[in-house]
């Protein structure tokens, strides 16, 4: 009889302790998923395997491009600064010179 | 609003100023000739009192738009420090020497000396006529000269770029970038030492010689720009393709 519970206890350890141990392993699982950033690649095989498709290539916002829209900006303020220093060069009034 | 549009707007209510203290000048000297038949001295004093306000009006005017300059030149971001150095000089020493002429002006005895007072005024200085395109050409080539550094910057990014691409581009994308460059040129060669010569014209009595002077440093000033425009178009539309 003792021996028979006994029995009974230690499988149900056993079992608690899968069940337990299955949901610590979920939780961790959920908790690195999430930690990924959006569209982000999720394991070293998925990240080899973009690179190789070419899933990384550059894109409208890649450094790259970045650098250059930014330069590009910058051009457009230039040419608008540029375009009102040459207005007010020619627009004085005269009262004699 | 930049430092260079509030300029444009306090020169234009100077002049504003400028003109409507000079009408009742004015209005006061024909009075005072009219009234010079009966009253002779009092009128004469009139006479010389309205040429005085009238003088002192518009160096007032020319000394609030050199006070304009001198701040647009101080926020003027594009200026190289050389520039903004030569500048500086030229407009304190224009605010110095008005200055004393406005005192001057205060202690003529003869209408006849205020008017060789306002021609000192217009001659020596030339602030209108001289000074405000001095200001503003000299940053427009200075900042002609930072764009084509900032294009420059954009094509090397752009032809690197390009050399990756298959066959290193499509004979478009390269006629693209080669227009860049060709366009970045030409604006370098308009604007090119043109800073140096602006600066050299001095004031005088030849208001016609002054302009002669400028007209051709305004045009190149402007064919610079439209060279710019050009690299500028350019280099968005090679940009746009390499997606």
């Amino acid at each position: 009889m003792r021996r028979a519970t006994g029995n009974a206890v230690a499988a149900l350890v056993a079992v608690l302790g899968t069940v337990a141990l299955a949901g610590v392993l979920a939780g961790c699982r959920a908790q690195s998923t999430a930690a990924q950033p959006a569209g982000g690649v999720t394991s070293p095989a998925d990240a080899t395997a973009a690179a190789v498709s070419g899933a990384g290539a550059p894109s409208a916002t890649s450094p790259a491009n970045t650098g250059v829209d930014s330069d590009l900006n910058s051009v457009d303020d230039q040419l608008s600064g540029l375009d009102s220093a040459l207005a007010q060069a020619t627009a004085s009034p005269s009262d004699g010179g | 609003m930049n430092a260079l549009t509030r300029f444009g707007i306090a020169t234009a209510a100077t002049a504003a100023v400028a003109a409507g203290a000079a009408l009742p000048a004015q209005a006061q000297t024909v009075f005072g000739a009219a009234a010079s038949s009966a009253t002779g001295k009092a009128a004469g004093t009139a006479g010389l009192d309205a040429a005085k306000a009238l003088a002192t009006s518009r160096i007032d005017g020319r000394l609030e738009t050199l006070h304009a300059l001198e701040l647009a030149v101080n926020n003027a971001s594009h200026l190289t420090s050389s520039d903004r150095s030569a500048l500086s000089t030229l407009i304190s020493s224009d605010i110095s020497g008005l200055t004393s002429l406005r005192g001057k002006v205060g202690g003529e005895a003869t209408v006849s000396a205020v008017r060789a007072d306002e021609t000192t005024m217009v001659d020596q200085y030339r602030v209108y006529l001289l000074v405000v395109p001095k200001v503003h050409l000299t940053n427009a080539f200075d900042i002609e000269s930072a764009a084509e550094s900032t294009l420059q910057k954009v094509h090397d990014a752009l032809a690197a770029r390009l050399a990756k691409e298959p066959g290193g581009g499509t004979a478009a994308e390269k006629s693209q970038l080669a227009d860049l460059q060709t366009q970045l040129q030409n604006a370098q060669q308009a604007e090119s030492g043109k800073v140096s010569t602006l600066l050299g014209i001095q004031p005088g009595p030849d208001a016609d010689a002054i302009h002669s002077a400028l007209s051709p440093l305004t045009a190149a000033a402007k064919t610079a720009r439209t060279d710019l425009r050009k690299a500028r178009d350019d280099a968005k539309a090679l940009r746009g393709e390499l997606k």
